[in-house]
């Protein structure tokens, strides 16, 4: 893995956490009541990766459990939740594999889940390689159970999937038309009959 | 739960792409996110058997770097952007609140080829 730059500011300059929620805030407290009205869920991503500052910006989704719970909390709505990425939030923690299931859990319990991004690491905060879902540190087999059993009712999807010189998409379609894409949206099928079977047997 | 993606249009490539894996639900990608261009895109979608029921929308700069009075201009375009999903029928719109974009080293293969 190269190195990163972690001293070269951007545009934004030197941002504080406390200054990047109440950005946050004045944004949500605007928006989210015509989203009410409308019907239309805002899902936020989270910003990627997580980590306490990156190039001079404090980062709001990190510590990643205390800060989307900070988020969320910003507006009280059902219409205010996450397109939860299950990779940037593996990439802000010291052990994804112990610590990512307890997240899903906690957000999904609370409705928070708009959209999962369903995809792994290997490594974690500081460190990290995106990966195929099979072979990172992140048991998905868990994750999809944990959504589950919380009743998740919408997307999962793949993203950033590993890609090869020869994988090449058709011209003048999305980059995503190609056997990586193919290969995750298998992996996201055989996962969800599987955990859905275990329910139906229990 | 079911299987979807975003990133992608709804060209007939695309749309049959997503059908013979099995995918039909999406976020569609468009140009601009107006009551016409979303509804056009659930249709040409809909004819695959695919419901686009998400788009993603890129939040202005002013936004997330409270660039005032430019701030307040751009949170009422967003608004706009809401009621028009929501007149189009959409479920959700996604998006980013990022101070500092997304960050990354170079690019390695899959499976350490």
């Amino acid at each position: 893995m190269s190195q990163y730059d972690n001293e070269t500011l951007s545009e934004a300059g030197v941002v504080s956490r406390e200054e990047a929620f109440a950005r946050a805030a004045y944004f949500l407290e605007r928006v989210i009541p015509v989203a009410e009205e409308c019907k239309v869920q805002m899902a936020c991503h989270l910003n990627d990766p997580p980590a306490p500052v990156l190039r001079g910006v404090e980062r709001w989704n990190w510590p990643v459990q205390e800060g989307l719970k900070r988020f969320s909390e910003l507006v009280d709505s059902p219409y205010h939740g996450f397109n939860f990425c299950c990779g940037v939030a593996a990439e802000g923690l010291e052990n994804p594999a112990e610590e990512l299931c307890d997240i899903v859990r906690y957000f999904g319990e609370r409705k928070k889940l708009f959209n999962i991004h369903y995809r792994n690491i290997r490594g974690g905060l500081y460190r990290f390689q995106e990966v195929w879902p099979d072979e990172g540190d992140v048991d998905m087999h868990e994750v999809a159970r944990t959504l589950r059993d919380v009743g998740y009712e919408y997307m999962l999807m793949p993203d950033h999937a590993p890609s090869h010189p020869d994988d090449q998409a058709p011209e003048g379609v999305s980059g995503r038309v190609n056997q990586a894409w193919a290969f995750q949206f298998g992996y996201i099928v055989a996962m969800i009959q599987a955990v859905n079977k275990e329910r139906a047997a229990r | 739960m079911h299987v979807g993606v975003q990133g992608m249009g709804t060209s007939k490539i695309e749309m049959e792409f997503l059908r013979r894996h099995g995918v039909t639900h999406m976020n569609a990608g468009m140009a601009d996110h107006e009551v016409e261009t979303l509804v056009r895109h659930k249709e040409e979608a809909a004819v695959f058997g695919v419901s686009v029921e998400a788009t993603h929308i890129s939040l202005p700069r002013s936004i997330t770097l409270a660039q005032d009075p430019q701030r307040d201009e751009d949170i009422e375009r967003v608004c706009r952007w809401i009621e028009n999903a929501g007149q189009a029928g959409y479920r959700a719109l996604f998006y980013n609140f990022c101070i500092l974009d997304h960050q990354r080293t170079a690019a390695t293969l899959g499976r350490e080829l």
